[in-house]
């Protein structure tokens, strides 16, 4: 049970995303919209994440895996896929320069940033919970306290994206799949944020879990909204999921 | 399923949207103290 939990479980969350960014990938390739290629980069990081913890459950303790999964699993994933949304929903501009892009380029800055705090760390692996990553092992200042920040601001967009489009749709009495996909969705991308509270806590699996249920509540939204509704629509959503 | 009838869409949309506010909360709290 304990090898279910420590290895299977975030080796079949990899699995999901990384079947989940392919699928995103493969419609962002005829026309090369941005919400598609970083929703799709989004997903890689979520499998990079599980794919680490599933590394540690069955071959034990690597600086250079756990980096990683610090990194893409736990500081990035959810902000890259939140600026996913923001580029689907966010038309607007200051002066000549659209927000979508300004936020881009603070997100890519604090990913650099982050990317350097992560690598040079001190880690002691003795203080995370038993058999699991967790982000006690990091015991140099200025890097756990980045993470929240760069998931509230993923969360935000990536759930309030979901929930706002699922609200249009209820309110128009249309595209029932798409609005149920969004409810999905939104479900979905909490799932992690509750699962890595609660470990932060000191719940043990609890991120694992959450992050397991994450992927498979996000992949039937996805299903859900790549559904053929009985009428057509141009919204951002249907663009999105369509890759048009 | 049609859309428009289902009243406990605004209901799941309103629970969702708190659960989102109580992890910014949470996040908050983790940051101030450290």
């Amino acid at each position: 049970m304990e090898q279910l939990l420590s290895s299977y479980l975030p080796l079949a969350s990899a699995a999901i995303t990384f079947g989940f960014a392919y699928l995103v990938l493969k419609r962002w390739v005829p026309r090369r919209p941005p919400y598609l290629l970083l929703w799709g980069i989004g997903f890689l990081m979520y499998a990079i994440g599980g794919l680490m913890e599933a590394l540690f459950g069955l071959f034990g303790w690597s600086p250079l895996a756990f980096r990683l999964w610090y990194l893409f699993g736990a500081i990035l994933v959810a902000a890259w896929l939140g600026q996913g949304t923001v580029y689907l929903l966010v038309r607007r501009s200051i002066g000549r320069i659209k927000v979508s892009h300004l936020l881009m380029a603070v997100l890519a800055v604090g990913s650099l940033y982050a990317a350097f705090k992560v690598s040079t760390a001190e880690l002691d692996p003795s203080l995370m919970l038993e058999g699991e990553l967790s982000g006690g092992a990091i015991t140099s200042s200025g890097v756990r306290v980045l993470t929240p920040f760069f998931n509230v601001y993923g969360v935000l967009m990536l759930v309030g994206g979901a929930l706002y489009s699922a609200f249009l749709y209820w309110r128009k009495g249309l595209f029932a799949n798409r609005m149920m996909g969004n409810i999905f969705i939104a479900t979905g991308a909490m799932a992690p944020a509750f699962g890595g509270a609660m470990q932060r806590s000191g719940v043990p699996v609890a991120l694992y879990v959450g992050e397991f249920v994450g992927a498979v509540l996000m992949f039937i939204g996805f299903l859900y909204t790549v559904r053929p509704e009985p009428a057509g629509s141009s919204t951002p959503q249907d663009r999105a999921v369509r890759g048009t | 399923m049609n859309a428009e009838r289902n009243k406990t869409v605004p209901v799941i949309l309103a629970v969702l949207a708190v659960a989102a506010v109580g992890l910014l909360v949470f996040a908050i709290y983790v940051v101030a103290t450290g």
